[in-house]
Formats: structure tokens, sequence, C-alpha cells
């Protein structure tokens, strides 16, 4: 024989699991948009039953619901690739824009660029050639002077703008890793709280939601593989192993930076654990895209300088030499055309690169100043070697350094090799565009796979409004219902008790 | 599969990023009127086209050689045709006087062929924008020189001459310079070549061999001949037997001097030929060169106008559906 208020019990545990569905419910749409929130759900099960006499023997009769547990819906998987994929996605997208950058530096298609500035030089010694003296040389001379003055220039400012962006990758690089520590030092507090609410078999969800969302977040940095041990702690390690967070500890990160690195003048970083014990070597996301952007000597801002290097070495090398070949208005041999009066670039002890500490190329690369003395644009040789004394309509060595610009040299050069000064540049433009474009493509790749893994994230996670409400509407009902159980059980006993005529 | 929500808006920014991002595009290649922006762009064509910016400016360059070049030999050639006439005119006063005359006839012939002369220096010393165009490389200070004594001196130089006129030959520090009197205009890419790219008669090639031991010295044969014969014309007056022999025999010399003045006009003449050539090659060249960059790299407007379209629709389209759809939800129908 059951118990009389026994129905009641049974209609209160509904009514306190229905409730509970409709807070959890609550607190699903009002996290709708909360980053990283996935939705939870009631998990209720039966109690356990009390048995009953019946004609066939013992049966049980149910006693109502009870909440076994709130659970958030999620998996650990592809959580994991969506790290993972995140970290490759962030690195081609920092590329991409870094390169796009590189882009608008060489902006040739604007004429403001170096094959323009190339052009305006070729153009001023061809019309040297033909006008080596008289009023139309003096000009002839001021524009040669003038236009290769441009030239130095804008090859300085490109290579300007190129530092300025690897200090600008170097000043990322530093706030990313504050970045990395504020977010692996907030794991591993977390790690902490999660462990202390668990131990009793529960789920600290929320907690969970917001340590994984820190995840997301650091494998947008680089790259990361995340296990959990019994306790319920994240071990985060970056690739090549080194933990970064290991139950409430985390490792901190820290860069040291140095000043001016030769021979390009900007600040490099370097990332190490324990106090300088560790060099760490990030892979993937942006602090390694970053890293391998700035430093790079293939492609990258390293690389370009590089490039922009050769070119000024060929004008202090090869230009000159050529130059000196010719004669000037006075009949005297010519000396350097760039850089300085007297100085043989060829030697190795004025090559910049060879000094200690080295430099560049390009920081040596100015219009000889002797050009801009009272007449000084005499100094400029334009005239070859067969010219008579006396003689000052010769331009053959003019036209000769024309060609250097344009024509691919008889001997190859140390700077450029078997080009000429403008393939060169073009086969830079050529290879910054082809890498440049790679990077976009695989940018927008990668952001199709870390869009499919969101959304397979999003299908498991994810708060569907519609899906709550229809959810509270169920659990509304449920309630009802079970209160009206209760009505009419409180209409059985009024019956028993008040309407039954006893005594 | 269980959609929610928020991936109806994830992927309604997705989209919203790409027509965005496709109409900028568009954009951009309208208000630059080019196809290609930035090396990533295209490579390939944007290498292409740095090549035609450097061809088209070689082009512009040796274009401007190539009219420096004709109107210096325009100028040239017109000088050399007066020089032509007043050898003629020589000519006729030294045929003249080679019948018998009086005395005062003589007289005035010779003071005629003395003018002749300065004529012919001044014609020598033809100028363009300041530079002298019969003074071979040295075209900065007038070639020819009447001295006090009536002889003509050359100041320019010539093919030919030695390295430094004033020391002595030596084969290695002071050679002769086949192209000592040569100006080169290029007109054509490479190095310039003095034969092809000469543009300019020098003192020697127009009035003779340059006698470097005359007293003075440097004086062209053409002009040494000249005094003779205004000689022989003025002795007519005080030997007039045997005299119209050598007369007619300076006929011969004068006839000589025409010869080399023409021989110097038509190797200019040719060789102006060949440049105007060269240059109407060149206009050519740089309409082939302009219409190739612009297939390179220009926008085809009717197309880019027709894509901007079609981005605009659907762009509209794209915010027309998050305003219908995304804001819905079972809450507007309970």
């Amino acid at each position: 024989m059951t118990s009389t208020f026994g129905g009641f019990n049974t209609a209160v545990s509904g009514l306190a699991a229905q409730q509970l569905n409709i807070n959890t419910a609550g607190h699903n749409v009002s996290n709708a948009s909360t980053d990283g929130y996935s939705r939870q759900r009631v998990n209720l099960v039966t109690t356990i039953p009390e048995a009953v006499y019946t004609a066939s023997g013992k049966s049980y009769l149910g006693t109502g619901v009870t909440t076994q547990s709130i659970s958030r819906a999620r998996d650990f998987l592809v959580d994991a690739q969506y790290w993972q994929q995140n970290s490759t996605k962030s690195y081609w997208q920092s590329q991409s824009d870094n390169l796009g950058s590189i882009e608008n530096i060489f902006s040739d298609t604007k004429t403001t660029g170096l094959q323009n500035v190339i052009n305006k030089f070729n153009t001023a010694l061809g019309t040297l050639a033909s006008n080596p003296d008289g009023t139309a040389g003096i000009s002839a001379r001021t524009v040669v002077r003038e236009s290769a003055n441009a030239l130095a220039q804008t090859l300085q400012q490109d290579a300007a703008s190129l530092v300025q962006q690897a200090n600008d990758i170097s000043t990322r690089i530093d706030a990313q890793v504050t970045q990395v520590n504020n977010f692996t030092s907030q794991i591993a507090a977390l790690n902490k709280q999660i462990i202390v609410q668990e131990v009793g078999g529960a789920k600290a969800n929320d907690l969970r939601d917001k340590r994984d969302y820190l995840v997301d977040q650091l494998s947008s940095m680089t790259s990361v593989n995340v296990s959990e041990d019994q306790s319920g702690a994240y071990t985060v390690s970056i690739a090549g192993g080194i933990p970064l967070v290991q139950g409430n500890d985390a490792t901190v990160l820290t860069v040291k930076d140095t000043a001016n690195t030769p021979p390009y003048g900007y600040t490099t970083t370097s990332i190490t654990a324990n106090g300088g014990a560790i060099n760490v070597i990030m892979k993937d996301g942006s602090i390694a895209s970053l890293t391998k952007l700035r430093d790079e000597t293939i492609g990258g801002t390293n690389g370009y300088l590089k490039k922009l290097d050769d070119m000024a070495q060929f004008f202090m090398q090869d230009f000159n030499a050529q130059h000196k070949k010719g004669f000037d208005m006075n009949g005297v041999a010519g000396d350097n055309f760039f850089g300085t009066t007297g100085v043989d670039y060829t030697l190795t002890a004025n090559d910049p690169t060879a000094q200690i500490p080295p430099t560049s190329w390009i920081s040596k690369l100015t219009v000889n100043s002797a050009f801009y003395t009272a007449n000084g644009v005499n100094l400029i040789a334009a005239q070859d070697k067969n010219a008579v004394t006396g003689g000052t309509a010769n331009g053959l060595n003019a036209t000769a350094l024309s060609n250097l610009l344009v024509k691919k040299p008889s001997t190859p050069s140390a700077a450029l090799g078997d080009n000429s000064l403008s393939d060169y540049y073009g086969s830079v433009i050529s290879a910054l565009g082809v890498q440049s474009q790679q990077s976009q493509s695989m940018n927008s790749n990668q952001g199709v796979i870390v869009n499919a893994t969101t959304k397979s994230r999003e299908q498991i996670s994810g708060v569907d409004m519609n899906e709550e409400l229809a959810n509270i509407i169920k659990y509304q009902q449920a309630y009802g219902a079970c209160a009206k159980v209760m009505t009419t059980m409180d209409s059985m006993l009024d019956t028993l008790i008040n309407k039954t005529s006893v005594g | 599969m269980r959609t929610t929500s928020n991936m109806l808006s994830n992927q309604y920014l997705t989209g919203y990023n790409q027509s965005l991002s496709q109409l900028s595009d568009i954009q951009q290649k309208i208000s630059t009127s080019k196809d290609i922006n930035k090396p990533s762009d295209d490579p390939v064509r944007i290498v292409r086209g740095l090549q035609f910016s450097g061809a088209a400016n070689s082009n512009t360059m040796f274009s401007q050689n190539a009219n420096d070049a004709i109107s210096w030999m325009k100028t040239s050639d017109s000088n050399i045709i007066s020089i032509q006439n007043v050898l003629t005119s020589i000519r006729t006063e030294v045929s003249k006087a080679i019948s018998a005359g009086p005395a005062s006839s003589y007289t005035t012939a010779a003071g005629i062929i003395d003018k002749a002369i300065d004529e012919l220096v001044q014609l020598g010393n033809a100028d363009m924008g300041g530079r002298y165009i019969f003074g071979g490389q040295n075209d900065t200070t007038p070639p020819f020189t009447r001295n006090s004594d009536g002889t003509v001196s050359y100041n320019g130089t010539y093919d030919g001459q030695l390295k430094n006129p004033a020391l002595p030959f030596n084969a290695i520090t002071n050679p002769n310079v086949a192209t000592a009197g040569t100006i080169t205009m290029t007109i054509s890419p490479g190095a310039a070549d003095p034969l092809r790219d000469k543009v300019n008669v020098d003192g020697q090639a127009l009035f003779g061999t340059i006698d470097t031991t005359s007293t003075p010295p440097n004086q062209p044969q053409i002009f040494k001949d000249l005094l003779k014969i205004k000689q022989d014309v003025l002795n007519g007056t005080t030997a007039a037997s045997g005299n119209a022999a050598v007369l007619t025999n300076d006929l011969g010399t004068i006839d000589a001097a025409s010869n080399q003045v023409i021989l110097a006009q038509s190797s200019i003449g040719a060789r102006q030929s060949a440049y105007q050539t060269i240059k109407d090659r060149l206009v050519d060249d740089s309409l082939t060169i302009a219409s190739d960059r612009s297939d390179n790299e220009d926008l085809d407007v009717a197309k880019a106008s027709i894509d901007l379209q079609k981005a605009q629709n659907v762009y509209s389209a794209v915010l027309g559906v998050g305003a219908r759809i995304l804001p819905k939800s079972l809450l507007d129908y309970m």
C-alpha cells in the first residue's frame, strides 16, 4: 500500500524538475550570444520506485523525477580540430595582411614606385647622352643628378617603410606574447577552480566554457596541444612540447628585444621561457607568422630589404664602375657617381655589410656630394674613354650607364647577377605578387575550413532561440500538468477528508 | 543537422563580408580604371606592366633623341646647301676671271671671293640651340675662325684626330681616335654605335683635311685652296698672261671642293632618312606599346559596370535577407 501523500511528492519533484529546466533554458537564452558559451541541458532521471503488491505480485510504482546532472553540449574532438585549424588560419591571415602592406610599399601601379624612378633616371641619362654639353647639357646633367637622387631616396624610403614594418611586427609580437601570458595564467586559474568545483563529480560547465574560450583565443596566436587530466585540468603545450599551462601553473614567456639588429637596424625579438633558460619557437598562429615574415631572408621583410640592398649595392659597385670608365666635362676620369669621391666600393674594406657591426648598402646610397658643388654637375662622366681633349659632345658613357639600368649586363654583377636593374626589380615584384597571392588563397581556404569547423561546433554547442522557446513551452506545460496533478490529488483528499461522513 | 540562430547570423556575416569585399574590389578597379592594382592581383601581368612602362619610357626617350637628331641633321643639310651655293658663286667669279678684263675686275672678284670665304666661315659656324653643328665633339665653341692673315682655322674635333692634339702620337696614351668628331644620338636600344648613330658632319668631313702643321695650324684644305684661288685671281691684274691656265686649274679645285661638300651632304641626308624611318617606327611602336599596356592592365569598363551592378544586387539581396529572416523567431508568434 502506498502512502497517502506519496503522490504529492511525485508532483513536487516534477514541479522542481520543470522549474530547473526552465531556469536552464533561461540561462541558455541569456547566453545565446556569449562568446564561447555552449548550451546546457538538464539530465533528468526517474527516482527510485516504490514496490507495490499487485494481483500478479510485486510491481514498482514511479515516485517522480530527479536531476542527475546539468551538462554542456560540447565535443572535445571538434574543439581540438578548431584549435588546430584556427592556428593555421591565423598564420595565413597574418601573412596575407603583412604581405599586403609590403605590396603597398612597392606601389608601382600608382606611378610612384621604384620602376617609375628607374625609368626617369634612364630617360635623364639618355637625354644626357644626346646633350652632354652646352646649355642643354647643364640642364640634362642637373636632371640626371636629381633623378638619381630621387631614385636613391625612393630606395631609402622603401627600405625605411620595410624597417618600420619590421619594428611594428616586433611590437605586435611583444603585445601578443603578453596576451599569451594573460591567457595562460587565466587558464591555470580556471584549472584550479574547476578542480575544486568538480571534486564531487559535477561538471563546472560555465568555467569550462570560459577556459575553452581562452584556448580558442590562444590558438589564434600559436598552435596548442590540449589534454585534460583526470581531475579536469587542462595541460596546454605549444608545438615543440613546452607546456604553457600545467594544472595550476602557467609558464610565463618573456620577450627579449634586440634593438637595431644589423644590418638594417630594426628591432628583433626572441621569446624565452623559464627566465630565459628555454628558447621558445612558435609554430602556426600569428606569432610564428609575424616572426617568420620579419626574419625570413627569402620573402619576408628581411628578404625584401635584402633585395633593395642588392639594388643599392648595384649602384655603389656596378654603376660606379661604369661611371669611372667615363670622363667628365673637364676631361678627367670620372669618380663615384654614388657615395663618396675616392672610395672603391668593390673592396671588402668599404663593403658596409662586411663592417662590424654590418650596415646596409642603402644607408650609404647618396648621390656624390661633389655633384652639388658649383659646376659639380660637370663631374658627371658622360664621355667615354675615346673623348678627345677639348671635345665634350661625347655622350657614349651616359648611354652605357643608361644601358646598365635596362639591359642585361654582359658580365654578371655581384649584386644583381645576370639581370639588369629593371629586370631584377621586376623579378622582386613578381615574387612578391606570387607570395602574397598564395598567402591570400591559403587564408581564404583556411577560412573555409575554420568556418566549417565553427559550424560543426555550433551544431553541437550553439544556442537556438526557437529550440529554447519550444522547450520552454514544453516545460511550462509539464509544470502546469504537475500542478494539475497536485490539485487533482488535493481534491481527492478533500473528498476523502471533508466529504465522507465520519462521526 | 542541428541549425541554430547563431549559425544563421554567422553565415549571414560571412556572406555579407564577401559581398562587401567584392563590391569594394570592383569599386577600386573602377576608381583607378585599372584591372590590376597590386602585385598579388596578377603577378605575371604586373611584371608585364612594369616591362611595358619601361618600354614606353625608352620609346619616348628614343623619339626625343630622334627628333633632336633629325632637326640637327636638317639644320646641317640646309647650311650645307648654302655652302654649296657659296662655292658655286666663287666658281662663277673664277670662271669670269679666266677671260681678260680690266685690272679692277680682278680686285673686285678677289674681294667677292674673300667675302665668300667669310660667308663660308659664318655658315660653318652655324649653331642649333647653342651647339655648333660642324664642330665635331667640340661643339660649344665656334669651330671656324678667320685669322688676321685671312687664313681659316678649325677649332673643332674630327674623326681620326689625336686624343690630345697638343701632344705627339703615341699608340697607347695618345692614339688617333677614329670617332673623335662623331656626335651620337642613340635611337635604338643597346650600346651607342658611333658609326650607326652619328648625326653630325665634322669640320674635316665638310671642308677637307685639317692641316695640323700649317701656320697658323689646323687649316682645312678647302679654305687653304680658296685662299690660293683668291690670290690667283688677284694675280690676274699683274700677270694676265698665263694666269688663265692657273685659274682653269683652280676651277677643278673648286669642283673637287664641291664634291667633298656634296659627299658630306649625301652622307647626312642618307642618315637623316634612316632616322626618319626609325622615328616613324618608334611612333608605331609607341602605339603598339600603349595598346599592349592597355590590354594588359586597363579595366574593361563595360564588364566592370556590369560586375558592379551584379555585386550591388548581391549586396542588397544580402541586406534584404538579413533584415527579413534574422529578426524572426518563435517569440514573434508566442
